[in-house]
């Protein structure tokens, strides 16, 4: 059975290449829509996920950094550090702004300013003295910068100390500098976006004590940021992907309709010798997962030998391969498998009797 | 063997059209039966119809005691696949498969044991075995085709202009290897053709015109 689908795709060499160039084209689009996703939701949620906070308070109807509007008196984390329980807490403010390099202004950072003090927030538990940065990796790529340059953030220079990892939202980066001097770029006093508490099991007390604030622990905040996350961004994806998936079904389905056109006379004749309606189902079935096999195999590839390419190109995007990406390539070949529908009433309309058609 | 009482085939193409006339035929085990008669005449089609291809309009067909016309599609299959072998004009040959492994796949779809090797050497196509079906002149083409016809020990043989597009040489070989399977193998065959180089190898020669059949 195999052999001879194998045979059969191979007698339209130029078909089988158009098509496996197809499947690999839908598996790479795929492959790199499921790695981009993963890694902006790695890039808006690992400092959060590692940020080393118990409870997150904010402003009511706020729960989470990217995508909301919170604020709230910086001096509340005083009240905050004085309920039982609290180890520490800080403030931490968020600012959205550009940056200007050599007098030419970069896209929009994120720029959190945290607790010198308690470092409650600093990516890494880093230390940075007043007018120093930590700033994004990919960002500083993009703009080729390095720890040790400067930039200039509303007219105030700030000298890069280190580059992160995982700060990365896509539509943005992140930037991390002391409290102070973020506050002092927002242009407001005693405001903060969010209160960082220290201090397992303290959020019931801290929502008795402080019934006006939003009170989040660690993992629900974390949970929040997958959801917001996922609600934004996971229908555009699956769209795009589903519209992938339909073109890469369709190429299959295409291939194997005209195959089963143009072979007719070799399937007359399978018929005539006594090969059942099933035979001829399974042997189109073969060469679709044959196809969507090597189709998957060179898309993997293609994806593999793409993506330095592609992150040299556009430095700011984040490409992270998960195992569980694999997925795709049983869905692969359950699309493959449907496609082989396709040819199902040219299979069921050709005649044994053809054979003794000169 | 294969007997056939009163077969009457009509297609519809703008009125009903009689391609095969109220024919009744026997056709013994060992014995060759050539069929001649001018194009059009319904040869094809009362072969198509003894090889269980095309279901009569009406009439009966029976092989070895076993109505064919009485047979659902999936036993009618598995008696082609089973128990008839065919020759085609054009040889009918899977071009992606070598020549092994086109007798291979009859015996793979009848789960047969059978030796491919040892088929196609009986039809002198031994060496042909793993050339490019698509490269073989025609007189080989026609000798593996037999080899595919023969791979399942059928019982009975049809074959279709089998020489109709071979020089003389390989005809003349193609109507030994047909005329060996009835005489040295019990098979029952039926040959429709015009090439009158087959009348002496036959045991009975019938004439078919407009759809009928008479003896020649």
């Amino acid at each position: 059975m195999v052999p001879l689908a194998r045979r059969l795709l191979l007698r339209n060499r130029g078909g089988l290449l158009v098509t496996i160039a197809g499947v690999a084209a839908t598996v790479s689009l795929l492959l790199f829509l499921f790695a981009v996703h993963a890694g902006v939701k790695d890039g808006s949620t690992r400092y959060v996920r590692t940020a080393n906070v118990d409870v997150w308070i904010a402003q009511k109807g706020s729960d989470n950094i990217i995508k909301s509007s919170s604020f709230v008196p910086a001096s509340l984390a005083k009240r905050v550090a004085a309920i039982e329980g609290v180890e520490a807490a800080s403030p931490l403010v968020r600012v959205i702004s550009k940056a200007e390099i050599g007098g030419r202004l970069t896209s929009t950072l994120f720029l959190f300013g945290f607790d010198p003090q308690t470092r409650l927030g600093a990516p890494d538990g880093v230390r940075l003295q007043p007018g120093e940065i930590v700033l994004d990796e990919s960002f500083a790529r993009k703009y080729e910068l390095d720890a040790g340059d400067t930039l200039t953030i509303q007219r105030r220079p700030f000298r890069i100390v280190r580059l992160s990892q995982g700060t990365n939202a896509l539509l943005s980066q992140f930037g991390f500098l002391r409290f102070e001097d973020a506050a002092a770029i927002l242009g407001l006093h005693d405001t903060a976006s969010f209160i960082l508490v220290r201090g397992k099991g303290t959020a019931e007390r801290i929502r008795r004590a402080l019934p006006d604030v939003a009170v989040h622990e660690s993992a629900d905040f974390v949970r929040y940021h997958d959801e917001e996350l996922d609600a934004g961004v996971l229908p555009v994806f699956f769209a795009l992907a589903a519209f992938g998936a339909a073109v890469g079904g369709l190429i299959i389905a295409l291939m194997l309709y005209s195959s089963a056109l143009e072979r007719r006379d070799d399937y007359a004749t399978l018929k005539a010798l006594g090969a059942g309606h099933r035979y001829l189902l399974r042997l189109v079935l073969a060469q679709s997962l044959l196809v969507t096999i090597a189709g998957s195999v060179a898309g993997a590839l293609f994806t593999l030998a793409i993506t330095p390419l592609l992150l040299r190109a556009i430095p700011t995007l984040v490409l992270l391969y998960l195992p569980r990406h694999a997925i795709l390539f049983p869905v692969a070949l359950a699309i493959g498998a449907l496609a082989g529908v396709a040819p199902l009433r040219v299979l069921r309309r050709i005649y044994p009797g053809e054979v003794f058609r000169a | 063997m294969i007997v056939a009482e009163e077969l009457v085939k009509e297609y519809e193409s703008g009125g009903t059209f009689r391609a095969v006339d109220s024919v009744s035929l026997a056709v013994q085990r060992g014995e060759v039966v050539l069929i001649i008669g001018p194009n059009g005449s319904g040869k094809t089609t009362l072969l198509s119809m003894l090889g269980g291809l095309v279901r009569p309009t009406r009439g009966t067909v029976s092989v070895d005691g076993r109505a064919l016309h009485e047979m659902p599609e999936r036993e009618l299959e598995h008696f082609r696949l089973t128990r008839v072998g065919f020759v085609f004009q054009t040889f009918r040959l899977l071009d992606a498969l070598t020549p092994r492994e086109n007798v291979q796949l009859v015996l793979d779809l009848a789960a047969s044991r059978h030796d491919a090797d040892a088929i196609l050497a009986r039809t002198g196509a031994a060496h042909l075995a793993h050339r490019r079906t698509s490269a073989l002149s025609g007189g080989e083409k026609q000798r593996v085709a037999i080899a595919r016809a023969l791979a399942n020990d059928p019982a009975i043989l049809l074959a279709d202009e089998p020489t109709g597009s071979l020089d003389a040489a390989a005809g003349e070989a193609t109507i030994a290897l047909l005329s060996d399977a009835a005489r040295r193998d019990g098979r029952a065959v039926v040959i429709v053709s015009h090439d009158t180089r087959i009348v002496p190898h036959a045991d009975r020669v019938l004439h078919m015109n407009d759809g009928k059949l008479s003896n020649f």
